[in-house]
Protein backbone atom coordinates (compact mmCIF):
# COMPACT_ATOMS: atom_id res chain seq x y z
CA UNK A 1 0.00 0.00 0.00
CA UNK A 2 2.73 2.29 1.08
CA UNK A 3 4.83 1.65 -2.12
CA UNK A 4 1.88 2.20 -4.16
CA UNK A 5 0.93 5.81 -2.80
CA UNK A 6 5.10 6.39 -3.24
CA UNK A 7 4.50 5.65 -6.46
CA UNK A 8 1.54 7.33 -6.99
CA UNK A 9 3.27 10.61 -5.61
CA UNK A 10 6.12 9.91 -7.61
CA UNK A 11 4.01 10.16 -10.86
CA UNK A 12 2.07 13.14 -9.69
CA UNK A 13 5.57 14.92 -9.04
CA UNK A 14 7.34 13.79 -12.33
CA UNK A 15 4.23 15.12 -13.87
CA UNK A 16 4.22 18.26 -12.55
CA UNK A 17 7.89 18.67 -13.66
CA UNK A 18 6.54 17.63 -17.11
CA UNK A 19 3.78 20.28 -17.04
CA UNK A 20 6.10 23.00 -15.63
CA UNK A 21 8.28 21.93 -18.73
CA UNK A 22 5.95 22.21 -21.15
CA UNK A 23 4.03 25.38 -19.92
CA UNK A 24 6.51 27.79 -18.11
CA UNK A 25 10.34 26.73 -19.43
CA UNK A 26 11.14 30.15 -20.35
CA UNK A 27 12.23 30.37 -24.15
CA UNK A 28 13.38 32.62 -26.49
CA UNK A 29 11.22 34.98 -27.95
CA UNK A 30 12.51 34.72 -31.52
CA UNK A 31 9.32 32.64 -32.57
CA UNK A 32 6.79 34.83 -31.33
CA UNK A 33 8.60 37.85 -32.57
CA UNK A 34 8.26 35.93 -36.04
CA UNK A 35 5.07 34.97 -35.52
CA UNK A 36 4.17 38.87 -34.69
CA UNK A 37 5.51 40.50 -37.86
CA UNK A 38 3.60 38.36 -39.71
CA UNK A 39 0.64 38.48 -38.39
CA UNK A 40 0.52 41.94 -37.98
CA UNK A 41 1.36 42.10 -41.36
CA UNK A 42 -1.47 39.70 -42.48
CA UNK A 43 -4.22 41.69 -40.23
CA UNK A 44 -3.02 45.25 -41.94
CA UNK A 45 -4.04 43.53 -44.82
CA UNK A 46 -6.74 42.31 -44.05
CA UNK A 47 -8.32 45.07 -42.63
CA UNK A 48 -6.69 47.75 -45.47
CA UNK A 49 -9.30 45.50 -47.66
CA UNK A 50 -12.07 46.76 -45.98
CA UNK A 51 -11.54 50.08 -46.61
CA UNK A 52 -12.62 49.16 -50.64
CA UNK A 53 -16.19 48.88 -49.26
CA UNK A 54 -16.36 49.82 -45.67
CA UNK A 55 -19.51 51.41 -45.32
CA UNK A 56 -21.23 48.10 -47.27
CA UNK A 57 -19.91 45.80 -44.87
CA UNK A 58 -18.92 47.17 -41.72
CA UNK A 59 -20.98 50.30 -41.59
CA UNK A 60 -24.13 50.45 -39.28
CA UNK A 61 -26.45 50.07 -42.44
CA UNK A 62 -24.33 48.33 -45.25
CA UNK A 63 -25.31 44.85 -46.85
CA UNK A 64 -25.87 43.17 -43.39
CA UNK A 65 -27.68 45.87 -40.94
CA UNK A 66 -26.40 46.02 -37.38
CA UNK A 67 -30.03 46.05 -36.21
CA UNK A 68 -30.76 42.81 -38.44
CA UNK A 69 -27.34 40.88 -37.13
CA UNK A 70 -28.40 41.74 -33.65
CA UNK A 71 -31.55 39.57 -33.94
CA UNK A 72 -29.61 37.09 -35.56
CA UNK A 73 -27.08 37.03 -31.90
CA UNK A 74 -30.56 36.82 -29.85
CA UNK A 75 -31.45 33.34 -28.63
CA UNK A 76 -34.93 32.40 -29.03
CA UNK A 77 -37.42 33.29 -26.75
CA UNK A 78 -38.55 30.83 -24.09
CA UNK A 79 -41.29 30.59 -21.77
CA UNK A 80 -38.74 31.69 -18.90
CA UNK A 81 -37.79 34.45 -21.45
CA UNK A 82 -40.66 35.45 -23.82
CA UNK A 83 -38.12 38.88 -24.92
CA UNK A 84 -34.47 38.44 -25.33
CA UNK A 85 -31.90 40.56 -25.79
CA UNK A 86 -28.96 39.70 -28.34
CA UNK A 87 -26.05 38.33 -26.74
CA UNK A 88 -23.86 40.49 -24.78
CA UNK A 89 -21.08 38.66 -25.39
CA UNK A 90 -21.12 38.70 -29.10
CA UNK A 91 -19.50 42.14 -28.64
CA UNK A 92 -18.09 44.86 -31.88
CA UNK A 93 -16.73 48.38 -31.26
CA UNK A 94 -18.77 48.70 -34.72
CA UNK A 95 -22.53 47.49 -33.08
CA UNK A 96 -22.25 51.30 -31.63
CA UNK A 97 -20.79 53.45 -34.53
CA UNK A 98 -24.02 55.04 -36.01
CA UNK A 99 -21.85 57.88 -38.77
CA UNK A 100 -19.70 57.56 -41.73
CA UNK A 101 -17.27 59.97 -40.11
CA UNK A 102 -16.38 57.73 -37.07
CA UNK A 103 -16.42 54.64 -39.00
CA UNK A 104 -13.45 56.12 -40.89
CA UNK A 105 -11.85 57.61 -37.62
CA UNK A 106 -11.94 54.49 -36.04
CA UNK A 107 -10.83 52.03 -39.02
CA UNK A 108 -8.14 54.40 -39.83
CA UNK A 109 -6.98 54.02 -36.17
CA UNK A 110 -7.69 50.47 -36.85
CA UNK A 111 -5.25 50.72 -39.45
CA UNK A 112 -2.48 52.59 -37.26
CA UNK A 113 -3.00 49.70 -34.48
CA UNK A 114 -2.26 46.88 -37.18
CA UNK A 115 1.09 48.70 -38.69
CA UNK A 116 2.29 49.51 -35.33
CA UNK A 117 1.70 45.73 -34.78
CA UNK A 118 3.50 44.73 -37.64
CA UNK A 119 6.36 46.71 -37.61
CA UNK A 120 6.59 46.10 -33.68
CA UNK A 121 6.74 49.98 -32.44
CA UNK A 122 4.89 49.65 -28.62
CA UNK A 123 4.03 46.09 -29.20
CA UNK A 124 2.70 45.35 -26.32
CA UNK A 125 0.24 47.34 -25.84
CA UNK A 126 -0.89 47.00 -30.01
CA UNK A 127 -0.89 43.46 -29.57
CA UNK A 128 -3.99 44.14 -26.93
CA UNK A 129 -5.42 46.79 -29.07
CA UNK A 130 -4.79 44.60 -31.93
CA UNK A 131 -6.50 41.65 -30.72
CA UNK A 132 -9.80 43.90 -29.43
CA UNK A 133 -10.18 45.21 -33.47
CA UNK A 134 -9.65 42.30 -35.16
CA UNK A 135 -12.22 40.50 -32.94
CA UNK A 136 -14.38 43.76 -33.39
CA UNK A 137 -15.02 43.46 -37.56
CA UNK A 138 -14.88 39.72 -37.26
CA UNK A 139 -18.14 40.09 -35.25
CA UNK A 140 -19.57 42.52 -37.38
CA UNK A 141 -19.10 40.33 -40.50
CA UNK A 142 -20.45 37.08 -38.99
CA UNK A 143 -22.38 35.70 -39.78
CA UNK A 144 -22.54 37.65 -43.59
CA UNK A 145 -19.05 37.53 -44.82
CA UNK A 146 -16.51 36.08 -42.54
CA UNK A 147 -14.74 33.35 -43.80
CA UNK A 148 -11.14 31.12 -42.13
CA UNK A 149 -9.38 33.92 -42.34
CA UNK A 150 -10.82 35.97 -39.70
CA UNK A 151 -10.49 32.88 -37.20
CA UNK A 152 -7.10 32.32 -37.96
CA UNK A 153 -6.62 36.20 -38.02
CA UNK A 154 -7.92 36.31 -34.43
CA UNK A 155 -5.91 33.00 -32.98
CA UNK A 156 -3.05 34.40 -33.86
CA UNK A 157 -3.65 37.69 -32.29
CA UNK A 158 -5.14 36.65 -28.93
CA UNK A 159 -1.53 34.85 -28.35
CA UNK A 160 0.14 37.46 -29.58
CA UNK A 161 -1.04 39.47 -26.39
CA UNK A 162 -0.04 36.80 -24.52
CA UNK A 163 3.57 36.80 -24.40
CA UNK A 164 6.75 40.12 -25.55
CA UNK A 165 6.12 39.81 -29.44
CA UNK A 166 7.99 42.87 -29.60
CA UNK A 167 10.80 41.44 -28.22
CA UNK A 168 13.26 40.50 -31.56
CA UNK A 169 12.15 41.67 -35.22
CA UNK A 170 10.75 45.30 -34.08
CA UNK A 171 11.25 48.64 -34.01
CA UNK A 172 11.11 48.31 -29.94
CA UNK A 173 14.20 46.24 -30.21
CA UNK A 174 16.05 48.83 -31.91
CA UNK A 175 14.76 51.94 -30.13
CA UNK A 176 16.18 49.74 -26.70
CA UNK A 177 19.77 49.63 -28.83
CA UNK A 178 19.57 53.31 -30.29
CA UNK A 179 19.01 54.45 -26.10
CA UNK A 180 22.05 52.08 -25.44
CA UNK A 181 20.46 49.10 -24.41
CA UNK A 182 22.52 46.11 -26.00
CA UNK A 183 21.60 42.97 -24.10
CA UNK A 184 20.15 40.09 -25.98
CA UNK A 185 16.09 40.02 -24.87
CA UNK A 186 15.84 37.44 -21.80
CA UNK A 187 14.10 33.86 -22.46
CA UNK A 188 10.52 34.97 -21.18
CA UNK A 189 8.08 31.95 -19.59
CA UNK A 190 5.21 33.85 -21.11
CA UNK A 191 7.04 33.59 -24.84
CA UNK A 192 6.81 30.03 -24.23
CA UNK A 193 2.90 30.23 -22.76
CA UNK A 194 1.79 31.98 -26.10
CA UNK A 195 3.72 29.53 -28.22
CA UNK A 196 2.33 26.56 -26.71
CA UNK A 197 -1.37 27.63 -26.60
CA UNK A 198 -1.14 28.35 -30.05
CA UNK A 199 0.11 25.08 -30.48
CA UNK A 200 -2.54 23.15 -28.41
CA UNK A 201 -5.21 25.75 -30.30
CA UNK A 202 -3.81 25.02 -34.17
CA UNK A 203 -3.99 21.18 -32.96
CA UNK A 204 -7.84 21.69 -32.07
CA UNK A 205 -8.40 23.39 -35.26
CA UNK A 206 -7.44 20.66 -37.72
CA UNK A 207 -8.46 17.88 -35.65
CA UNK A 208 -12.15 19.36 -35.90
CA UNK A 209 -11.38 20.10 -40.01
CA UNK A 210 -10.24 16.80 -40.18
CA UNK A 211 -13.26 15.46 -38.54
CA UNK A 212 -15.96 17.27 -40.11
CA UNK A 213 -14.23 16.47 -43.66
CA UNK A 214 -14.51 12.62 -42.10
CA UNK A 215 -17.70 13.22 -42.36
CA UNK A 216 -18.87 14.05 -45.48
CA UNK A 217 -19.42 11.39 -48.55
CA UNK A 218 -16.90 13.41 -50.98
CA UNK A 219 -13.78 13.16 -47.97
CA UNK A 220 -14.60 9.48 -47.52
CA UNK A 221 -15.17 8.54 -51.07
CA UNK A 222 -12.04 10.35 -52.37
CA UNK A 223 -13.30 12.67 -54.69
CA UNK A 224 -13.61 16.28 -52.93
CA UNK A 225 -10.67 17.44 -54.03
CA UNK A 226 -11.70 17.29 -57.27
CA UNK A 227 -14.60 19.22 -56.42
CA UNK A 228 -12.98 22.15 -54.22
CA UNK A 229 -10.77 22.34 -57.49
CA UNK A 230 -14.03 22.35 -59.66
CA UNK A 231 -15.26 25.20 -58.14
CA UNK A 232 -15.23 27.81 -60.64
CA UNK A 233 -15.90 30.87 -57.98
CA UNK A 234 -12.78 29.27 -56.09
CA UNK A 235 -10.32 28.81 -58.96
CA UNK A 236 -7.54 30.85 -59.26
CA UNK A 237 -5.67 28.78 -61.78
CA UNK A 238 -7.33 26.28 -63.59
CA UNK A 239 -7.32 22.29 -61.72
CA UNK A 240 -9.75 20.84 -64.21
CA UNK A 241 -7.05 19.07 -65.44
CA UNK A 242 -7.14 16.85 -62.51
CA UNK A 243 -10.23 15.34 -64.23
CA UNK A 244 -8.35 12.77 -65.49
CA UNK A 245 -6.57 11.82 -63.03
CA UNK A 246 -8.70 10.20 -60.56
CA UNK A 247 -6.32 8.29 -58.39
CA UNK A 248 -4.29 11.34 -57.95
CA UNK A 249 -7.70 13.44 -56.67
CA UNK A 250 -8.39 10.12 -54.65
CA UNK A 251 -5.02 10.34 -52.63
CA UNK A 252 -4.56 14.45 -52.65
CA UNK A 253 -8.52 13.65 -50.65
CA UNK A 254 -7.23 10.95 -48.54
CA UNK A 255 -3.82 12.60 -47.34
CA UNK A 256 -5.86 15.79 -46.07
CA UNK A 257 -7.96 14.19 -44.04
CA UNK A 258 -5.51 12.08 -42.57
CA UNK A 259 -2.71 14.69 -42.23
CA UNK A 260 -5.46 16.91 -40.46
CA UNK A 261 -7.06 14.10 -38.27
CA UNK A 262 -3.74 12.71 -37.22
CA UNK A 263 -1.55 16.36 -36.90
CA UNK A 264 -2.17 16.63 -33.22
CA UNK A 265 -0.29 13.29 -32.42
CA UNK A 266 2.20 13.73 -35.43
CA UNK A 267 3.24 17.24 -34.87
CA UNK A 268 5.10 16.58 -31.45
CA UNK A 269 7.07 14.12 -32.48
CA UNK A 270 10.67 15.37 -33.50
CA UNK A 271 11.29 12.93 -36.36
CA UNK A 272 7.69 14.00 -38.18
CA UNK A 273 7.19 16.98 -37.17
CA UNK A 274 9.22 18.43 -40.17
CA UNK A 275 7.12 16.12 -42.51
CA UNK A 276 3.82 17.40 -40.78
CA UNK A 277 4.68 21.28 -40.78
CA UNK A 278 6.22 20.50 -44.80
CA UNK A 279 2.32 18.78 -45.70
CA UNK A 280 0.80 22.32 -44.01
CA UNK A 281 3.07 24.45 -46.42
CA UNK A 282 2.05 22.45 -49.52
CA UNK A 283 -1.79 22.13 -48.32
CA UNK A 284 -2.34 25.74 -47.05
CA UNK A 285 0.10 27.19 -50.40
CA UNK A 286 -2.08 24.77 -52.69
CA UNK A 287 -5.27 26.47 -51.18
CA UNK A 288 -3.33 30.08 -50.94
CA UNK A 289 -2.16 29.67 -54.85
CA UNK A 290 -5.19 27.19 -56.90
CA UNK A 291 -8.33 28.07 -54.87
CA UNK A 292 -7.60 31.68 -54.29
CA UNK A 293 -7.62 32.03 -50.55
CA UNK A 294 -3.50 33.75 -50.30
CA UNK A 295 -4.44 35.30 -47.20
CA UNK A 296 -5.56 32.17 -45.68
CA UNK A 297 -3.64 30.34 -46.78
CA UNK A 298 -0.45 32.15 -45.45
CA UNK A 299 -2.55 32.67 -42.17
CA UNK A 300 -2.60 29.07 -41.49
CA UNK A 301 1.12 28.62 -42.56
CA UNK A 302 2.12 31.75 -39.97
CA UNK A 303 0.38 29.54 -37.32
CA UNK A 304 2.22 26.11 -38.28
CA UNK A 305 5.38 28.70 -37.17
CA UNK A 306 4.73 27.99 -33.58
CA UNK A 307 6.48 24.62 -33.85
CA UNK A 308 9.58 26.01 -35.47
CA UNK A 309 12.52 26.28 -32.67
CA UNK A 310 13.66 29.63 -31.63
CA UNK A 311 17.43 28.68 -32.57
CA UNK A 312 15.90 28.37 -36.42
CA UNK A 313 13.94 31.23 -36.47
CA UNK A 314 16.89 32.90 -34.89
CA UNK A 315 19.16 31.23 -38.10
CA UNK A 316 16.50 32.34 -40.44
CA UNK A 317 16.19 35.86 -39.25
CA UNK A 318 18.91 37.23 -37.52
CA UNK A 319 21.25 37.75 -40.63
CA UNK A 320 18.24 40.06 -42.41
CA UNK A 321 17.53 41.63 -38.82
CA UNK A 322 21.21 42.35 -37.99
CA UNK A 323 21.42 44.43 -41.53
CA UNK A 324 17.79 46.14 -40.45
CA UNK A 325 19.71 47.12 -36.93
CA UNK A 326 23.06 48.53 -38.79
CA UNK A 327 21.67 50.53 -41.05
CA UNK A 328 18.73 51.83 -39.17
CA UNK A 329 20.98 52.35 -35.80
CA UNK A 330 24.31 51.66 -36.94
CA UNK A 331 25.11 48.63 -34.76
CA UNK A 332 25.00 44.67 -36.07
CA UNK A 333 22.51 42.95 -33.68
CA UNK A 334 19.86 40.16 -34.09
CA UNK B 1 46.44 31.17 9.40
CA UNK B 2 44.54 28.00 9.92
CA UNK B 3 41.90 28.29 12.78
CA UNK B 4 42.62 25.42 15.52
CA UNK B 5 40.31 23.01 16.20
CA UNK B 6 38.53 22.62 18.86
CA UNK B 7 38.95 19.21 20.48
CA UNK B 8 35.87 17.10 23.16
CA UNK B 9 37.25 17.26 26.20
CA UNK B 10 38.38 14.22 27.84
CA UNK B 11 36.01 12.35 29.70
CA UNK B 12 37.83 12.20 33.12
CA UNK B 13 38.89 8.44 34.40
CA UNK B 14 35.97 7.28 36.67
CA UNK B 15 33.41 8.90 34.81
CA UNK B 16 30.64 7.74 32.44
CA UNK B 17 31.17 9.87 29.11
CA UNK B 18 28.03 11.90 28.72
CA UNK B 19 26.03 10.89 25.86
CA UNK B 20 27.23 12.90 22.92
CA UNK B 21 24.40 15.13 21.41
CA UNK B 22 22.90 14.32 18.43
CA UNK B 23 24.44 16.68 16.02
CA UNK B 24 21.56 18.89 13.80
CA UNK B 25 21.33 17.30 10.59
CA UNK B 26 22.49 19.64 8.08
CA UNK B 27 20.36 21.11 5.79
CA UNK B 28 20.42 20.41 2.37
CA UNK B 29 20.61 23.94 0.59
CA UNK B 30 17.76 24.71 -1.16
CA UNK B 31 18.32 24.23 -4.84
CA UNK B 32 17.20 27.30 -6.72
CA UNK B 33 13.68 26.74 -8.84
CA UNK B 34 13.94 26.46 -12.79
CA UNK B 35 10.98 28.43 -12.91
CA UNK B 36 10.55 32.11 -13.06
CA UNK B 37 7.48 31.99 -11.82
CA UNK B 38 6.32 31.09 -8.60
CA UNK B 39 4.47 27.90 -7.44
CA UNK B 40 0.85 29.81 -6.95
CA UNK B 41 1.11 31.27 -9.99
CA UNK B 42 2.73 28.52 -12.27
CA UNK B 43 -0.97 26.79 -10.12
CA UNK B 44 -3.55 29.79 -11.09
CA UNK B 45 -2.17 29.84 -14.63
CA UNK B 46 -2.56 26.01 -14.98
CA UNK B 47 -5.71 26.50 -14.14
CA UNK B 48 -6.47 29.37 -16.60
CA UNK B 49 -4.42 27.03 -19.50
CA UNK B 50 -6.88 24.21 -18.43
CA UNK B 51 -10.20 26.59 -19.13
CA UNK B 52 -9.06 28.00 -21.70
CA UNK B 53 -8.15 24.79 -23.61
CA UNK B 54 -11.38 23.03 -22.55
CA UNK B 55 -13.46 26.81 -23.92
CA UNK B 56 -11.09 26.42 -27.16
CA UNK B 57 -12.13 22.42 -27.57
CA UNK B 58 -16.01 22.82 -26.86
CA UNK B 59 -17.04 25.09 -29.64
CA UNK B 60 -15.80 22.87 -32.59
CA UNK B 61 -16.84 19.80 -30.98
CA UNK B 62 -20.58 21.13 -30.20
CA UNK B 63 -20.86 22.61 -34.23
CA UNK B 64 -19.44 19.57 -35.38
CA UNK B 65 -21.93 17.22 -33.59
CA UNK B 66 -24.66 19.49 -34.14
CA UNK B 67 -24.01 19.66 -38.12
CA UNK B 68 -24.31 15.99 -38.32
CA UNK B 69 -27.29 13.56 -38.73
CA UNK B 70 -25.99 11.18 -36.42
CA UNK B 71 -28.87 11.81 -33.43
CA UNK B 72 -30.61 9.46 -34.90
CA UNK B 73 -29.07 6.56 -35.03
CA UNK B 74 -30.20 4.35 -38.18
CA UNK B 75 -31.74 0.92 -36.82
CA UNK B 76 -29.76 -2.21 -38.32
CA UNK B 77 -30.36 -5.59 -38.87
CA UNK B 78 -28.11 -8.88 -37.08
CA UNK B 79 -25.51 -8.61 -39.96
CA UNK B 80 -24.73 -4.67 -38.46
CA UNK B 81 -26.21 -3.48 -42.27
CA UNK B 82 -28.55 -0.38 -41.98
CA UNK B 83 -32.83 -0.79 -42.69
CA UNK B 84 -33.78 1.40 -45.46
CA UNK B 85 -35.87 4.39 -43.76
CA UNK B 86 -38.53 3.11 -45.70
CA UNK B 87 -38.72 -0.13 -43.66
CA UNK B 88 -38.29 1.81 -40.53
CA UNK B 89 -41.27 3.87 -38.44
CA UNK B 90 -40.16 6.90 -36.44
CA UNK B 91 -40.53 5.58 -32.85
CA UNK B 92 -37.88 2.81 -34.15
CA UNK B 93 -35.11 5.72 -34.43
CA UNK B 94 -33.34 6.59 -31.09
CA UNK B 95 -32.31 10.02 -30.70
CA UNK B 96 -28.43 10.42 -29.48
CA UNK B 97 -27.90 13.90 -27.62
CA UNK B 98 -24.49 15.22 -27.42
CA UNK B 99 -25.01 15.48 -23.81
CA UNK B 100 -21.51 16.79 -22.56
CA UNK B 101 -20.64 18.83 -25.73
CA UNK B 102 -23.39 20.35 -25.50
CA UNK B 103 -23.40 21.18 -21.46
CA UNK B 104 -19.50 22.66 -21.92
CA UNK B 105 -20.82 24.68 -25.27
CA UNK B 106 -23.27 26.40 -22.66
CA UNK B 107 -20.78 26.94 -19.92
CA UNK B 108 -17.80 28.21 -22.16
CA UNK B 109 -20.46 30.59 -24.70
CA UNK B 110 -19.65 33.76 -23.31
CA UNK B 111 -15.70 33.01 -22.74
CA UNK B 112 -16.05 31.48 -26.34
CA UNK B 113 -18.10 34.79 -28.14
CA UNK B 114 -15.87 37.09 -26.04
CA UNK B 115 -12.74 35.52 -27.53
CA UNK B 116 -14.23 35.17 -30.97
CA UNK B 117 -13.42 31.40 -30.33
CA UNK B 118 -17.38 30.05 -30.86
CA UNK B 119 -16.55 28.71 -34.41
CA UNK B 120 -16.36 25.29 -36.03
CA UNK B 121 -13.21 24.59 -38.75
CA UNK B 122 -15.45 23.17 -41.24
CA UNK B 123 -13.03 24.09 -44.10
CA UNK B 124 -14.76 22.51 -47.36
CA UNK B 125 -17.18 20.37 -45.30
CA UNK B 126 -18.72 18.14 -44.91
CA UNK B 127 -18.26 18.34 -48.56
CA UNK B 128 -17.53 20.78 -51.30
CA UNK B 129 -20.73 21.77 -52.74
CA UNK B 130 -21.90 24.63 -55.42
CA UNK B 131 -21.77 28.17 -55.21
CA UNK B 132 -23.80 30.81 -54.98
CA UNK B 133 -23.74 34.16 -56.86
CA UNK B 134 -26.20 37.58 -56.19
CA UNK B 135 -26.14 39.44 -59.80
CA UNK B 136 -28.41 42.91 -59.66
CA UNK B 137 -29.75 45.37 -61.52
CA UNK B 138 -30.77 48.89 -60.12
CA UNK B 139 -33.36 50.81 -62.21
CA UNK B 140 -33.56 54.68 -62.02
CA UNK B 141 -37.39 56.41 -61.54
CA UNK B 142 -37.53 56.61 -65.31
CA UNK B 143 -37.40 52.60 -64.99
CA UNK B 144 -33.26 52.65 -66.50
CA UNK B 145 -30.61 50.61 -65.09
CA UNK B 146 -28.38 52.28 -63.47
CA UNK B 147 -25.89 49.88 -62.81
CA UNK B 148 -25.75 45.86 -62.99
CA UNK B 149 -23.50 44.01 -61.00
CA UNK B 150 -22.53 40.80 -59.20
CA UNK B 151 -21.24 38.85 -55.93
CA UNK B 152 -19.10 37.76 -56.53
CA UNK B 153 -16.86 38.98 -59.66
CA UNK B 154 -13.20 39.24 -60.38
CA UNK B 155 -13.72 41.56 -63.20
CA UNK B 156 -14.61 44.35 -60.82
CA UNK B 157 -13.70 42.86 -57.06
CA UNK B 158 -9.73 43.07 -56.44
CA UNK B 159 -8.09 42.50 -55.05
CA UNK B 160 -8.78 38.60 -54.38
CA UNK B 161 -9.61 39.55 -50.60
CA UNK B 162 -12.41 41.60 -51.89
CA UNK B 163 -13.58 39.22 -54.58
CA UNK B 164 -13.32 36.54 -51.62
CA UNK B 165 -15.89 38.62 -49.07
CA UNK B 166 -18.94 39.41 -51.82
CA UNK B 167 -18.29 35.59 -52.46
CA UNK B 168 -18.73 34.40 -48.57
CA UNK B 169 -21.41 37.41 -48.93
CA UNK B 170 -23.38 35.59 -51.32
CA UNK B 171 -23.13 32.35 -49.72
CA UNK B 172 -23.66 33.38 -46.16
CA UNK B 173 -26.82 35.55 -46.92
CA UNK B 174 -28.53 32.17 -47.89
CA UNK B 175 -27.45 30.80 -44.94
CA UNK B 176 -31.21 29.87 -42.55
CA UNK B 177 -29.58 31.85 -39.82
CA UNK B 178 -29.61 34.97 -41.70
CA UNK B 179 -33.49 34.82 -43.10
CA UNK B 180 -34.31 37.83 -44.59
CA UNK B 181 -30.96 38.74 -45.77
CA UNK B 182 -31.26 39.30 -49.36
CA UNK B 183 -33.63 41.68 -48.89
CA UNK B 184 -31.48 43.46 -46.44
CA UNK B 185 -28.88 43.37 -49.27
CA UNK B 186 -31.37 45.05 -52.27
CA UNK B 187 -32.20 47.54 -49.58
CA UNK B 188 -28.18 48.40 -49.46
CA UNK B 189 -28.13 48.54 -53.18
CA UNK B 190 -31.03 50.31 -53.90
CA UNK B 191 -29.31 53.48 -51.41
CA UNK B 192 -25.71 52.54 -52.49
CA UNK B 193 -27.05 53.59 -56.21
CA UNK B 194 -29.99 56.04 -55.55
CA UNK B 195 -32.51 53.98 -57.22
CA UNK B 196 -36.06 53.79 -57.14
CA UNK B 197 -36.21 49.81 -58.07
CA UNK B 198 -34.11 46.33 -57.92
CA UNK B 199 -34.14 43.48 -59.31
CA UNK B 200 -32.16 40.80 -57.29
CA UNK B 201 -31.49 37.35 -58.56
CA UNK B 202 -30.16 34.27 -56.52
CA UNK B 203 -27.94 32.17 -58.83
CA UNK B 204 -26.71 28.47 -58.00
CA UNK B 205 -23.56 27.14 -60.14
CA UNK B 206 -23.23 23.61 -60.20
CA UNK B 207 -20.41 22.04 -60.28
CA UNK B 208 -19.08 19.67 -63.08
CA UNK B 209 -18.28 16.03 -62.64
CA UNK B 210 -15.17 14.85 -63.88
CA UNK B 211 -16.62 13.15 -66.81
CA UNK B 212 -18.38 15.96 -67.80
CA UNK B 213 -15.26 17.89 -68.05
CA UNK B 214 -13.82 15.39 -70.10
CA UNK B 215 -16.20 15.57 -72.21
CA UNK B 216 -15.42 19.11 -73.13
CA UNK B 217 -18.02 21.04 -70.33
CA UNK B 218 -16.20 24.31 -69.34
CA UNK B 219 -17.06 24.69 -65.62
CA UNK B 220 -18.23 27.91 -66.69
CA UNK B 221 -20.82 27.27 -69.05
CA UNK B 222 -23.65 28.68 -69.14
CA UNK B 223 -25.91 25.21 -68.33
CA UNK B 224 -24.19 25.05 -65.02
CA UNK B 225 -25.96 28.38 -63.79
CA UNK B 226 -29.51 28.34 -61.88
CA UNK B 227 -31.26 31.14 -61.25
CA UNK B 228 -33.19 29.71 -57.64
CA UNK B 229 -34.96 33.43 -56.40
CA UNK B 230 -35.27 36.39 -57.90
CA UNK B 231 -36.46 39.72 -55.48
CA UNK B 232 -38.00 42.44 -56.97
CA UNK B 233 -37.47 45.67 -54.25
CA UNK B 234 -39.07 49.56 -54.82
CA UNK B 235 -37.32 51.84 -52.28
CA UNK B 236 -39.46 52.47 -49.57
CA UNK B 237 -42.43 50.13 -50.30
CA UNK B 238 -40.83 47.58 -47.81
CA UNK B 239 -42.30 44.97 -49.73
CA UNK B 240 -40.99 42.57 -52.29
CA UNK B 241 -42.45 40.12 -54.90
CA UNK B 242 -40.35 36.68 -55.09
CA UNK B 243 -40.39 35.07 -58.61
CA UNK B 244 -39.31 31.22 -57.36
CA UNK B 245 -42.50 30.87 -54.94
CA UNK B 246 -42.34 33.13 -51.40
CA UNK B 247 -39.09 31.66 -50.17
CA UNK B 248 -36.37 33.99 -50.04
CA UNK B 249 -34.14 31.98 -47.79
CA UNK B 250 -31.55 29.92 -50.38
CA UNK B 251 -31.30 26.06 -49.30
CA UNK B 252 -27.58 24.92 -49.39
CA UNK B 253 -25.89 28.31 -49.09
CA UNK B 254 -23.01 27.56 -46.40
CA UNK B 255 -19.23 27.73 -45.69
Amino acid sequence: MRATLAAGRDYVGELWQAWNRFWFAPADPATLSLIRLLAGGMLFYTHLIWSRDLAGFIGPEGYIPVDFLRQVHTPPPTAELPNPAPLWSVWSLFFWIKSTWLLWTVHILALVVFLCLFVGLFSRTTAVLGFLLAVSYAHRVTPGSFFGLDKANCMLALYLMLGPCGARYSLDRLWKLRKGKDADPLPSPSANLAIRLLQIHLCIVYLFSGLAKAGGASWRGGSAVWWAAASYEYQSLDLTWLAGWPMLVALLTHVTVFWEVFYCCLVWNRFTRPLVLWMAVAIHGGIALFLGMITFGLAMIFANLAFVQPATVRAWMDPVARRVSLALVGRRVG
Amino acid sequence: MSKPIPTRPEPQSGQKPAPAAPAPKPKAPRKPSPWPWAPWVRVLVSLLIVFHIAAVFSAPWFLDLRGRDLYALPPRDAQGVTIPPQLVRPEQLEFEMPVLADGLARFFTHYDNLLFLNNGYEFFSPDPIWSHLIEFTVFDAANQPIVEGRFPDRRDQWPRLLYHRYMMLAEQSGDAELDGAPLKIADWLLQEYDGQRLTLRWVRHHLLQQQAVLDGKSPNDQSTYEVVATIERRRGEGTATVGAGDQIVVPGGGR
